[in-house]
């Protein structure tokens, strides 16, 4: 790829739309260069930011092209007068310029903002041409036969799907699957952990139209090849011609080595696709055969027709109908699975999702990515457009109020003859100048705060181009209409004044608009309001789930994750054995346990179980767990009934405990009831039951309960989880890593502790928390800026009030208390408008929680007083003022 | 004569246009004043300078070459005028005199103490 395809491409386009016609070569030319200079030097992202700051620097009067406003109008003389006219009134009040230039620029930031990241977010996955056929994927929809009830869904489905989908199926153009599994890829002597490696077909490069660079897509199915990234080919060779290289792939979670040869690069995926940017491609055969290596005991169709886990696609013939292809495969994939389903009295059927909407879809197991969130999507369009409304709010509230000082002017111009149509022509003209120049001043602060942006919302989407154009000129054409119908209000007023009245000199117009003035500001404080009431939900329902009880102890647990599985030999549960007890001997260790399993982190080990007493019974998903013997109390989990793991009994061996929703699932009568009862794990498998615990939240209180059973292993294990002193932890840890090294040389050693992947896990909400914290402080700062300028004004006006009220006797508490009981009766409005829009909200969103709190008084309490608060603040300066004044100066002038 | 008056920024501009004869343009001048006189300047505020230079008639230009790496966009080379060349000796000339008065006067305190 040249350097000339990585300039940022919105401060290109917007570089060549600004930038004077006569110097567009020469800057544009010389900022390319300097770009091209700078990514040899300093790498992308540094020329990048570079570029955009050159770009914002060029933003100067000597280089911006002089836009025509109004082009069929602009010859007439007198619009230059009116536009003269308008510049100087702006200049001449510059306090009340400020606020309303800054206010609608604040405004139009957070607009463009919010829909640059809407306009993202609805952006997966379009890249794909589905000219030729549309694109699906297949889920699996698992069905329990006695209730009717969906007991699981995932977005991967059986190895067989792939290829007897195309053989069965007509319409059926063409079909992929892919199996992720991280590994280690190596060449030479170096390694490199590489987590997501996917085991694909050739067919991949035909469905997604993502590009092959170099090599056939064909070679992909010939075992032994490898593809990579242009990323990844970097990262291990230096350089993208490295057909043919030698590759070692080792798998992270158990031993399996291949030797590859590099057969085919290609373009890194865009972020804007539900799937992650894969860094290696390797032959989906070779995994297959891997796993029938794991299940000796299936003959090749059962393990095609059970084994799930490969994330199927097809491409169909243009012009199939997606509900007639649905009832299809669910008649099709019935043929083979009925044999499997009747003996599991589950039914596993197939769900063709439009790769369109992939994206938004939630709720499915091994999803590739985490989902977005429609909902989310919708009320940030919601909330783009509210703010720019508040903007616009401000701005014909402070120039209706304005008039008042225009009237004069306004006298003139009709008693020397003007139109009422020339007077809106020139405010109108007036109106789209002020809005313009917020335009411009909002375009230059949204090139400053993207980096930010970025970083706030945990994705590039500013780097995204797509649809650019439509887009933006289509907020551009609204945003012009609205200024237009926002000036018109204003040019109204003004040009409804009476000459005579005017120029007389008795001419007050404090009550002119008022109402809807006051109307404007109760909804800028009710949305105000709803906004913040909403942060409030959010924050507590986070803070809920962070300190729920999970019926597990994990404070100040330390997970060590174990060697990846190429590095464990039959040595290895001596060996965690004997680094347990090195580290116990620490004083900054306090417990140490092994498991399979985290806290926090997904169990994706399950299968179809029975009770060896009843073969034909219940089938339970059971989830798997191995743990050693210290795993019940390091987690302090409750033993309703039986007993633990008991490390004194040498036979306790093939035994196992249950949570109790398992026991309830296999309906033994009482926890009691399942103990010395064995299950029935398939390959002549049949653990005892010898306890039972009180569930626990291993996912969090947020998900469901699963039927889980643990067994017990001696050493080994995929996490080493240790209870560590907070004190001297930089200590603890560099000896944890020093004796780790010395135990497993060779492994890298990733410790981290269990609550962070808790915070991973409400990362969306609490992304979704700041943006909404964000954008409310947005929208309470336009507003005050509005009220500032307003009541500046209002006040001014009722000066003459408050010297007549203070030389009748008033102090200067009731003359605070007279200018401020609108506001505080505003307040109370909004408040009565606000609070059930609000609930409605917030119990609507609370309710996608499993647990949840209740909705609190406080949620709407604490935002009321909290602007109250605000408002009393910023008009406290001028009524300050006002009160203090000494009455003889304003009346002295009548 | 407000016309004539050389700022100070001006100066260097003038100075590293001279200093890279028939190779001064954009990119090349702003590296140029980076790497002589240590301070980074973004090319906005080049391009006000080399306009307000040229408006002068301090400075005159031509197209140059357009370049793949520039996106096949022409370069714009700049040179010294005469006039340029005059107004650059002529704040020699008044900046001589002035670190000339300083230096006698510094040599007057010290014949005092």
């Amino acid at each position: 790829m040249l350097p000339e395809d990585h300039i940022p491409k919105f401060c290109n386009w917007l570089f060549s739309v600004l930038c004077k016609e006569e110097l567009y070569n020469e800057l544009a030319g010389d900022l390319e260069e300097t770009f091209a200079e700078n990514y040899q030097l300093l790498g992308l992202k540094k020329a990048r930011s570079i570029y955009r700051k050159e770009v914002f620097k060029m933003l100067r009067p000597s280089v911006v092209r002089r836009f025509k406003l109004l082009p069929t109008l602009s010859p007439i003389d007198m619009i230059k007068n009116y536009l003269k006219i308008s510049i100087r009134n702006i200049w001449r009040d510059k306090e009340h310029s400020f606020i309303s230039i800054f206010g609608l620029a604040t405004g139009i930031v957070a607009s463009i903002l919010i829909f640059q990241y809407v306009n993202f977010e609805s952006s997966y996955d379009l890249m794909h041409d589905q000219s030729k056929g549309d694109i699906y994927r297949l889920s699996r929809i698992s069905t329990d036969m006695t209730s009717g009830e969906i007991d699981s869904k995932a977005s991967s489905h059986y190895m067989a799907i792939q290829s007897s989908i195309v053989d069965d199926m007509p319409e059926v153009m063409s079909a992929t699957h892919l199996y992720p599994l991280p590994g280690v890829l190596s060449h030479e002597t170096q390694g490199y952990n590489t987590e997501n490696i996917f085991f694909a077909t050739g067919s991949f490069f035909d469905i997604f139209d993502f590009k092959l660079l170099q090599g056939s897509a064909a070679d992909l199915d010939q075992p032994g090849s490898i593809f990579l990234s242009q990323t990844e080919a970097i990262r291990i060779f230096g350089s993208e011609n490295v057909l043919n290289k030698v590759i070692t792939f080792n798998a992270t979670d158990f031993p399996w080595e291949l030797q590859l040869q590099v057969k085919g690069i290609y373009e890194d995926l865009p972020e804007n696709t539900h799937l992650p940017n894969p860094q290696a491609l390797l032959c989906a055969k070779q995994v297959n055969e891997q796993m029938a290596v794991f299940f000796p005991q299936m003959d090749e169709n059962e393990l095609k027709w059970r084994l799930t886990g490969y994330h199927t696609y097809i491409k169909v013939l243009p012009g199939t109908i997606k509900s007639d292809l649905s009832s299809k495969l669910v008649e099709w994939i019935k043929t083979y699975r009925a044999p499997f389903n009747k003996n599991q009295g589950r039914e596993h059927s197939i769900q063709a999702h439009s790769i369109r909407d992939i994206h938004f879809i939630k709720d499915y197991d091994s999803q590739l990515k985490p989902a977005g969130d429609q909902k989310i999507i919708t009320l940030f369009k919601i909330i783009g457009v509210l703010i720019v409304l508040i903007a616009w709010t401000n701005f014909v509230n402070l120039a209706s109020a304005k008039a008042v000082k225009r009237a004069k002017e306004i006298g003139i111009r009709k008693s020397l003859g003007a139109y009422k149509k020339q007077l809106i022509q020139q405010f109108l003209l007036e109106a789209i100048l002020i809005n313009l120049l917020a335009l411009l001043l909002a375009i230059g602060i949204v090139l400053l705060v993207i980096p930010k942006f970025h970083q706030l919302i945990g994705s590039e989407a500013f780097d995204y181009f797509g649809s650019f154009i439509p887009f933006w000129s289509t907020y551009l054409a609204t945003f012009l209409l609205g200024s237009i119908v926002t000036g018109l209000y204003p040019a109204l007023v003004l040009t409804r004044f009476e000459p005579i009245k005017v120029l007389r000199g008795n001419f007050a117009s404090s009550s002119q608009g008022s109402s809807l003035r006051k109307s404007l500001i109760l909804l800028q404080f009710a949305i105000v309001l709803v906004m913040l009431s909403g942060v409030m939900a959010i924050r507590s329902q986070i803070q809920f789930m962070m300190d729920a009880d999970m019926g597990m102890n994990i404070s100040q647990t330390l997970a060590i994750q174990g060697p990846p599985g190429y590095l464990r030999d039959s040595t290895y549960a001596q060996k965690t054995q004997a680094f347990q007890g090195e580290v116990e001997r620490n004083s900054g260790v306090k417990a140490t346990t092994l498991s399979s399993i985290l806290p926090g982190i997904r169990n994706n080990f399950f299968q179809t179980t029975n009770r060896l007493d009843r073969p034909s019974g219940e089938t339970v998903m059971l989830y798997r767990s191995f743990a050693d013997h210290d795993y019940v109390s390091f987690h302090d989990l409750e033993i309703i009934s039986g007993r633990d793991f008991d490390e004194s009994l040498i036979g306790d061996q093939n035994v196992i405990l249950l949570n109790r929703e398992a026991v309830e699932r296999f309906n033994f009568e009482s926890p009691e009831d399942a103990i010395g009862k064995r299950l029935d794990f398939a390959n002549d498998v049949t653990p005892l039951i010898v306890g039972v615990v009180e569930n626990f939240n291993q996912m969090g209180v947020n998900f469901a309960i699963e039927p889980l059973a643990i067994e017990l292993i001696n050493g080994g294990g995929n996490f080493i989880n240790l209870r560590v002193e907070t004190k001297n932890i930089a200590e603890t840890m560099q000896f944890l890593e020093s004796s780790y090294e010395a135990f497993f040389p060779g492994s890298p050693f990733q410790a981290s502790f269990i609550d962070q992947n808790f915070n991973t896990l409400y990362e969306a909400d609490q992304r979704f928390n700041q943006a909404l914290q964000f954008f409310a402080i947005v929208a309470i700062f336009i507003s005050c800026l509005g009220i500032f300028g307003l009541s500046s004004f209002l006040i001014n006006q009722k000066m003459k009030e408050v010297s007549i009220r203070k030389v009748l006797g008033a102090n200067v508490l009731e003359i605070i208390r007279v200018l401020t009981t609108e506001y505080i009766w505003l307040v109370s409005i909004s408040t009565l408008v606000a609070v059930p829009v609000a609930y409605f909200l917030i119990n609507n969103w609370l309710d996608s929680f499993l647990v949840r709190v209740n909705v609190n008084i406080l949620f709407f309490a604490l935002p009321v007083i909290g602007l109250m608060m605000i408002i009393l603040i910023t008009i406290g300066h001028k009524t300050k003022k006002a009160a203090l004044t000494n009455p003889a100066k304003t009346l002295k002038s009548e | 004569m407000k016309g004539s008056y050389l700022g100070e920024f001006q100066e260097i501009v003038l100075l590293s246009i001279l200093a890279l004869e028939n190779e001064a343009y954009g990119v090349k001048i702003q590296k140029e004043i980076a790497e002589k006189s240590r301070r980074s300047i973004s090319r906005g505020g080049l391009h006000s300078t080399l306009s307000r230079l040229e408006d002068k008639g301090f400075l005159a230009s031509k197209l140059g070459e357009a370049t793949k790496v520039r996106g096949g966009k022409s370069k714009k080379l700049y040179s010294v005028t005469n006039l340029g060349k005059a107004a650059l000796k002529e704040a020699e000339a008044v900046r001589k005199e002035f670190h000339k008065s300083i230096l006698d006067l510094n040599w007057v305190k010290i014949s005092v103490t």
